[in-house]
């Protein structure tokens, strides 16, 4: 498919959605002690011209200092990452069911500006980072993939968009080389991004990569999310990634409750199926808006003309301010049955999300948390080819779908 | 060894209260508010410790000593006739270094809300310049640069004046300050005669604010309409009565669904006719589906009563108590 249109302009390099979502600094900070990365020679000769500026450390006083000098729009971090890469996403709790994805975490921060994005609370640099002591990173994942048994789906989109740097850094291809050879481990590229280049670019096998997109309403991705590349150029790229091989995954989250939103998610549902069929997907998450209370202020103060914050939100059991249960019961009673209406069969799953929700939607809930990772485990091939020997589940357990 | 600063001071003269200019605020330290208990040891012992004032063509200034003077003003009143005081008179010093030193003094007794901190914010910046605001103001209301505080203290002093009024008084939180800085002089002037009419404590009005911003920002509707709809909902009523119709109008235009839950729950707990004594509770906001029974007994009896008007409720009410709203 595709084939006949030329390699550029299939893979959006040069077109308006990927200038505007790749992000070009006009300052590089170094850490010292980064200086002699490959990663971080590779960045500067992608960039020239662009001023590079050595620091001693990133330690916080150090940035917060800088963020009065330098634009953190503009400016790109390249530091050493002194924390554990690989790690539970931090979704992992009891209250409400949560799926055991792991993260590989080698940046912080985007410049996509979504009005929603709960970073805004969190992060505490303010410029967008990419680590790039890579050879600790891999080190870290060997290490962890070694343990005989253990499934993992991993993905690199918790904490930045998996994408967005990637014209910057070439990470995506190196990862895809490095999960293709693993048997026991899938990788989910996250983005709402179609700096997709190096995904259909890169020669070798691809293995199991899953390359996702986050979806939403139309006027939601208009209003809310920045910089993102359009819901029609993010399905094209979709489209682009699953003629390579990749399977793809999809994202609605956060879910918005607002006037007109039945008529706007059916319509982006129907697009999906545009562009994919049913069996490209596998899966798709839905996620009703939360955030932690103390992100409110700093999304309003942000973003002053978002209306998001000012919903029918209520105190959930972890802490997060999160919509009504009705409401999050409509949002979701919906989403399911246009999904279900072009795709039967497509794994649907609900991204930290109460057990009475589940069984008032599908008429079933995961147990637990493993259950509900062994359900999503279930819906990756090498997890299936995995089956006879893994600890982590009873085969009669994965559920397809 | 440390010399009290000097300057200006000058031998004790006598004036009359009459004569005070209680009006002017340039050196704000004080709330003032004169006590019974002052207003009687004056009557008793006199002025025992001079106030400092500022003589001016207006009359004589405060400085120092508000709260003594204003029960000065009233011992006056209560008596019907003028009355001589000794105080001292500030001359020749320049008002900038006045008005530092005072607070610096003032500094040293009490600490200053937000509100006073934006009075004194304001007041500085008729007698000081940006700089000596930026190098010594803050530094004396003990105030970093670039922090939360200074920010909520500029845009307190930004606020319409009753705001100011009820942030002095300690009735505004900064969050709440905020919040209202983004709003038009005529919305912030409707809360303020709001809350000076009706008796709403600062955790009321700090709740009452933030749903006029959370539902003004959801509907594009200015929060001064939103307050006015709610003043009509409470029309009739009057003092604790009419701030409650006012929170219960706005709880229910913010959380349509959630109000409306708990309505049909009532409902349907009410169908259940449950024994006296007997709660039965809804998940908090209904996040979940774990529903609270619990009652009291004081004997085997008691229980055995109770279980078995429970078991004898109707399961389908049950049922429709237990359903997903």
């Amino acid at each position: 498919m595709n084939s006949a249109v030329p390699a550029e302009s299939r893979s959006f390099a040069g077109t308006a959605a990927y200038s505007r979502a790749c992000f070009r600094p006009a300052l590089l900070l170094v850490e010292e002690e980064a200086r002699e990365e490959e990663l971080t020679r590779e960045i500067i000769g992608r960039l020239p011209g662009v001023e590079v500026r050595m620091l001693p450390r990133a330690d916080s006083r150090t940035l917060a200092r800088l963020a009065g000098e330098c634009d953190p729009r503009r400016t790109l971090l390249l530091a050493r990452h002194r924390g554990r890469f690989f790690k539970p996403c931090p979704g992992t709790g009891e209250s409400y069911r949560c799926c055991l994805y792991q993260i590989l975490h080698l940046a912080l921060g985007c410049n996509l500006g979504c009005s929603y994005c709960v970073l805004q609370g969190y992060l505490n640099t303010p410029f967008i980072t990419q680590f790039v002591n890579l050879n600790e990173a891999f080190a870290e994942l060997d290490e962890a993939l070694a343990e005989p048994g253990v499934f993992y789906r991993i993905g690199t989109g918790e904490f930045t968009d998996s994408l967005f740097l990637d014209p910057l850094t070439g990470l995506a291809p190196r990862l895809i080389a490095y999960f293709a050879a693993r048997e026991n481990a899938v990788l989910e590229l996250k983005t709402k991004s179609v700096a997709i280049a190096g995904l259909l670019d890169y020669p070798g096998a691809i293995g199991e990569t899953i390359v996702s997109w986050s979806l939403n309403a139309p006027s939601v991705s208009r209003r809310e999310e920045g910089r993102a590349a359009s819901l029609e150029e993010r399905l094209k790229a979709a489209a682009l990634c699953r003629d390579r091989g990749y399977r793809i995954g999809l994202h609605f989250d956060p879910l918005l409750y607002f006037p007109g939103w039945e008529e706007e998610y059916r319509a982006i549902v129907g697009r999906i199926f545009d562009h994919l069929a049913p069996d490209d997907i596998i899966w798709i998450s839905l996620g009703a808006f939360r955030f932690m209370p103390q992100v409110r202020d700093k999304l309003r103060r942000n973003h002053p003309h978002s209306r998001i914050t000012a919903g029918e939100f209520i105190p959930g059991r972890d802490g997060k301010q999160r919509y009504f249960s009705g409401i999050r019961r409509r949002l979701y009673r919906f989403l399911v049955a246009e999904i279900r209406r072009y795709a039967p069969g497509v794994f649907i799953y609900f991204c930290m999300e109460d057990e009475s929700l589940w069984r008032q939607t599908f008429g079933y809930a995961p147990a637990d948390n493993r259950e509900l990772a062994r359900w999503l485990d279930g819906c990756c091939w090498r997890y299936r080819r995995l089956r006879p020997t893994a600890e982590r589940g009873k085969p009669e357990d994965g559920r397809d779908g | 060894m440390l010399e009290p600063e000097s300057v200006g001071m000058s031998e004790l003269v006598r004036g009359m209260v009459s004569t005070v200019d209680f009006a002017d605020r340039a050196f704000p330290f004080s709330r003032g508010g004169a006590d019974a208990v002052l207003v009687r040891s004056l009557a008793r012992v006199g002025l025992c410790q001079p106030p400092l004032l500022l003589p001016d063509g207006r009359g004589l200034r405060i400085v120092s000593g508000r709260r003594r003077l204003e029960a000065l003003r009233q011992l006056a009143a209560e008596r019907g006739e003028d009355l001589e005081f000794l105080y001292r008179p500030v001359a020749g010093e320049d008002e900038g270094d006045l008005f530092l030193r005072t607070l610096w003094e003032n500094r040293a007794l009490r600490e200053f809300n937000l509100g006073e901190s934006a009075e004194i914010y304001l007041a500085a910046g008729r007698c000081l310049s940006r700089e000596r605001i930026e190098r010594e103001l803050f530094p004396a209301l003990g105030i970093a640069p670039r922090s939360r505080l200074r920010r909520r203290i500029e845009l307190t002093a930004g606020l319409v004046p009753e705001l100011q009024q009820l942030a002095a008084a300690g009735r505004l939180e900064g969050e709440v300050v905020e919040l209202l800085a983004a709003w038009s002089p005529d919305d912030q002037a409707a809360v303020g005669e709001f809350a000076h009419r009706l008796p709403v404590n600062r955790n009321r009005l700090r709740e009452i604010i933030v749903r006029l911003d959370d539902l003004a920002r959801r509907d594009r509707r200015l929060p001064g309409g939103w307050l006015a709809a709610a003043g009509e909902a409470a029309a009739g009523c009057a003092g604790a009565a009419a701030v409650e119709k006012v929170r219960n109008f706005l709880r229910e235009r913010l959380y349509p669904h959630l109000s409306a839950a708990e309505a049909g729950f009532a409902a349907d707990r009410e169908r259940l006719g449950l024994p006296p004594g007997v709660r039965l509770e809804p998940p908090p906001f209904f996040e979940g589906d774990d529903f609270r029974l619990s009652f009291t007994f004081t004997s085997a009896a008691e229980w055995r009563r109770i279980c078995h008007r429970l078991n004898e409720i109707d399961p389908d009410l049950i049922n429709e108590l237990c359903r997903p709203r």
